[in-house]
């Protein structure tokens, strides 16, 4: 066994070994070794835009499941993230509005999270750029976990054993604040992929789709349908805003307005992914239409025209003129967008 | 425990200047290979002398269109001399609502040239590869939303999207023209003198004048994606074409 001194002389003569031309003193920290995760980007995937300041680990992945997971960041201890982002609703919730600690309904459709390393922007109205932004606000919210204050929240955390070891092992600190906390939640997201669904492995030529579902993709990637424009593969999202025509002009929820003061934004919303979209009911930024039969009537009617109808509703006011068979056949298409290995997958439960 | 440990440090030569375009942050050793860009290019959207901002709409005789986005792809870019041709093997996205990227830059030879030529769409090689070839952000990346994955997939070389109105009612309904794939492409050429010397950088001035888009089309034809070419798809990217000038 090497002795304390013998341990500092040994790295020193190690790195010794490998200097070229000058030598530049560094401030080693030589307890904190995480396990970094190479971040594995999935078949015809695009590299997505990782922090920097935030590269995965094993420690804060495993810190940022067990935190999604603990009501300990509700101001009652008794909701959790988890309680409004149901793994087998594709991380989405069942209610049109969630309902915070206080009984209070949200206005919002909880948000899927799905393949959420690629987004651009996160909320319906896209009010936060990065995942960690958008971790720090729902544990305050009034309506949601209502936690008093971080500093409470982050005190809590600290007057916990496990958790005290936990953020040292993650993130090498003794004080916990919220950017610790919001950092190992996005490092969980980040690894809550999607890419194995039926329409994938038809893409890699291990399944095949049924007469329907083959004509369903025609028409979900042509105009007959015009789903293809803001629901693009492989997210199944373009990341942008548009006004659906959901409501006609004097009805229109703000939205995107809400973000930018533009008036060209109001009634405009933020695209969700379609991965998975079988499980993610209720639809819609306020969640009312109860199913995709009722999407897909909404689309064939054509929704309302207003200022701000996106340009790519090309068929408002006149509608798509699908058949049933048609609808029916969009429909199934769109269940081949369902991943059950991702919505089984062990490294995403409790 | 934190221990203060020497460390050694390999020089890693490269281009250690920002203001250069092959800058390399990773290099520490200035080796002198610096590059600096002095060919400015730059799109400026007109409504005929006016300039044009995204919402604004163009008027013409059979109604007015307010315009919610124009994209288009810039490749090939080619500054052509008597004895030999620079070819800049880039590409650009040029977008309407984001001002940032009318404008870029390349970097050529210092010499003289008789004229520019572009490519106004992609390339077939460029319009072979998807957005997972590229970085989400990159100008045939997939956060551009750009590409049609379809049965003959290919890139949209051009997006004009907005809203219609031919009942002079303020009646407006939306209205989208898509101009996609290999035989939709230009090569626009500009006679133009350009004299590229060290230590200075010149620029190019296009102007992107709107209010021709709309000649001879047909405003009750829908310009269908799953077709390849269209004689209204022809017609649009002729007028998108003759549209474009050099100052």
């Amino acid at each position: 066994m090497l002795s304390h001194w013998n341990k500092i002389a040994f790295l020193f003569c190690t790195l010794g070994l490998l200097s070229c031309e000058r030598d530049t003193p560094v401030v080693l920290p030589i307890d904190f070794n995480p396990s970094y995760v190479i971040f594995d980007v999935p078949n015809r995937f695009p590299q997505p835009n990782l922090p920097d300041d935030n590269p995965l680990t094993e420690e804060g992945i495993a810190l940022g499941k067990k935190l999604f997971y603990d009501p300990i960041l509700s101001g009652n201890n008794t909701l959790a993230c988890a309680d409004c982002h149901f793994q087998s609703k594709g991380f989405s919730d069942p209610l049109a509005v969630s309902i915070g600690i206080e009984g209070i309904a949200g206005t919002k459709n909880a948000s899927a999270i799905i393949n959420a390393a690629w987004n651009t922007s996160n909320f319906w109205d896209g009010r936060t750029i990065s995942l960690e932004e958008q971790a720090l606000g729902p544990v305050t919210s009034f309506i949601e976990l209502h936690s008093p204050s971080w500093s409470q929240v982050s005190q809590e955390l600290m007057d916990n054993n496990e958790y005290k070891s936990l953020f040292k092992q993650a993130f090498d600190t003794d004080v916990i604040d919220s950017s610790h906390v919001v950092k190992a939640i996005a490092q969980f997201e980040r690894i809550i992929i999607s890419s194995e669904s039926k329409f994938d492995k038809f893409l890699d030529y291990e399944a095949s789709l049924s007469p329907s579902e083959l004509r369903g993709k025609e028409i979900f990637n042509t105009e007959k349908g015009d789903c293809f424009h803001c629901h693009s593969y492989p997210l199944f999202t373009s990341n942008l805003f548009h006004n659906n025509g959901l409501d006609p002009e004097e009805l229109m929820d703000n939205g995107r307005y809400n973000v930018t003061n533009d008036p060209n934004d109001k009634g405009k919303f933020k695209s969700p992914t379609l991965r998975n979209v079988e499980l993610t009911a209720p639809y819609m930024h306020d969640g009312r239409f109860a199913t995709l039969e009722e999407v897909i009537e909404h689309y064939n009617f054509g929704g309302h025209n207003s200022s701000t109808i996106d340009p790519l509703m090309k068929k408002v006011g006149i509608g798509l003129g699908l058949t049933q068979q048609d609808k029916t056949d969009l429909l199934n298409f769109l269940k081949t967008l369902t991943d059950t290995a991702f919505i089984n997958n062990p490294d995403f439960r409790p | 425990m934190v221990v203060i440990a020497v460390i050694s440090s390999c020089k890693n030569p490269g281009c250690t200047d920002p203001n250069a375009s092959n800058y390399n942050s990773d290099a520490d050793k200035e080796d002198n290979s610096c590059i600096y860009d002095n060919l400015n290019v730059q799109f400026n959207f007109k409504n005929n002398q006016e300039p044009f901002n995204r919402y604004d709409t163009i008027n013409f005789d059979e109604g007015s269109f307010r315009v919610e986005n124009i994209t288009f792809y810039i490749s090939d870019i080619t500054l052509n001399a008597v004895t030999d041709n620079f070819n800049a093997q880039d590409v650009h996205l040029v977008k309407l609502d984001e001002p940032s990227t009318m404008a870029f830059k390349v970097t050529a030879p210092n010499g003289n040239y008789e004229s520019v030529s572009f490519g106004l769409g992609l390339t077939p090689e460029l319009n072979g590869t998807t957005p997972s070839d590229y970085p989400t952000d990159h100008p045939l990346g997939l956060n551009q939303n750009t590409y049609w994955p379809m049965l003959s997939p290919s890139y949209i070389f051009v997006k004009i999207e907005g809203k219609m109105d031919t009942s002079q009612t303020s009646n407006f309904y939306p209205l989208t023209y898509h101009l996609a794939h290999e035989d939709l492409f230009r090569t626009l050429s500009f006679e133009k003198s350009i004299s590229l010397e060290e230590n200075s950088s010149s620029t190019l001035n296009f102007t992107i004048n709107l209010s021709e888009l709309f000649i001879n089309i047909d405003l009750s034809q829908e310009l269908a994606h799953e077709r390849t070419s269209s004689p209204l798809a022809n017609q649009i990217i002729t007028n998108f074409s003759n549209a474009i000038t050099l100052e």
